[in-house]
């Protein structure tokens, strides 16, 4: 067990956490769509990882913890914004962009991707997003969202064949 | 036991979507195989669940460096940190204020996009493959429609208008994708700034 303390500054445990802040921050993003709450959704769960005496689990034990919390909190966000809607809405950055066409064509895809992802209810969106953009394991998945392996494994299914179906048009236009 | 092949295209989704992420047994993935040798269909569905992957990856998360005050090892300067939160915050408050006054954006801009519909759980979509689509392409249509608006708040025009024509394009039945009023807040826009800058040379 890494029992490496907050006050050793520097250490594995820190540097390895380090590491999930980006992935904590894309999940965050990707559930809400706004990267200021995503920011902020992040920050929160770090800061209370830093107070918890959690870390002392480990470095796998904390990531799920801070995907836990910030997972809840982005839900909770979510959850507002349906009550209270708010202007503020992400834009998706395309991953290749070459030339201004190619950009352009890039940028219209990675829109309509994040469209389609949005459009998911929240429970498929947030498995989906937490296998296809954070790797994670099923298994993984099932402990974050706190359901049975088997709901993990149909949410993610009936996620990819939602995909599939509003993003044929782009699928078509790799074939 | 041997394996055998699911008996519903529920059934089959799951087996295959878990089959490209590498989620079954050794003895799954090997009985899977064996029959998707024989079988065109769902060697075919198989490819399309790939390539609805590499498509999802093009759509990136911005690059963001974690705060240094966030973490439990600086905990030190997370106070600093905050109160550098909350200066900056009160600078670009002052920023936005500057910049509000000028080409009176709350008169173009609404105060809220349009709310996208209420998927809030998989259990909305436990209904007809049709009926589930035709939701979640409502629910993406307004996902670009808030996109736009957005565009326009941040006086981003080409953006928009490019955006405005790719969700005419893609989503034309939805209710966002035939909203006009789209068309004439980008016209608005557009004539405001344009007012803006002759004014300020």
């Amino acid at each position: 067990m890494n029992m490496q303390h907050h006050d050793s500054p520097g250490g594995p445990f820190w540097d390895a956490i380090d590491a999930h802040y980006r992935a904590v921050f894309g999940f965050a993003w990707r559930m809400t769509g706004e990267r200021t709450v995503a920011e902020d959704v992040t920050q929160e769960a770090f800061a209370r990882l830093a107070q918890s005496a959690l870390r002392d689990g480990g470095v796998e034990e904390s990531r799920r913890w801070v995907f836990v919390v910030a997972r809840n909190l982005c839900i909770s966000h979510l959850r507002r914004r349906t009550r209270h809607p708010e202007t503020e809405l992400g834009h998706g950055l395309p991953a290749r962009a070459a030339g201004p066409a190619d950009a352009m064509a890039a940028n219209e895809r990675a829109a309509l991707v994040q469209a389609a992802v949005h459009a998911l209810p929240v429970d498929m969106r947030e498995a989906i997003v937490l296998r296809e953009y954070e790797g994670l394991s099923y298994e993984a998945i099932a402990s974050i969202v706190d359901c049975p392996l088997g709901t993990v494994k149909s949410r993610i299914a009936r996620a990819r064949e939602l995909l599939r179906h509003q993003l044929r048009n782009v699928l078509e236009m790799d074939e | 036991m041997s394996w055998m092949p699911p008996q519903t295209e529920e059934g089959w989704n799951e087996v295959l979507s878990a089959y490209v992420d590498g989620e079954l047994s050794f003895e799954e993935t090997a009985g899977l195989e064996g029959y998707l040798a024989t079988d065109t269909v769902r060697q075919n569905q198989v490819r399309e669940l790939r390539k609805v992957s590499a498509v999802m990856s093009e759509w990136q998360a911005p690059d963001i460096r974690p705060p240094e005050a966030v973490l439990g090892k600086r905990r030190s300067t997370w106070r600093r940190f905050q109160w550098g939160q909350l200066a900056a915050g009160f600078a670009a408050g002052i920023a936005v204020g500057l910049f509000a006054a000028s080409p009176s954006r709350d008169a173009v801009i609404p105060a809220s996009p349009p709310v996208p519909a209420a998927i809030t759980s998989s259990s909305d979509v436990a209904m007809s493959r049709d009926r589930a689509d035709r939701l979640v392409r409502e629910s993406a249509a307004e996902a670009l429609h808030g996109q736009i608006v957005q565009l326009l708040a941040d006086r981003k025009i080409d953006q928009a208008e490019a955006r405005l024509a790719l969700l005419q394009r893609e989503y034309p039945d939805t209710r966002a994708g035939g909203d006009t009023g789209l068309i004439r807040m980008l016209d608005q826009v557009r004539e405001r700034v344009r007012l803006f800058e002759r004014r300020t040379g």
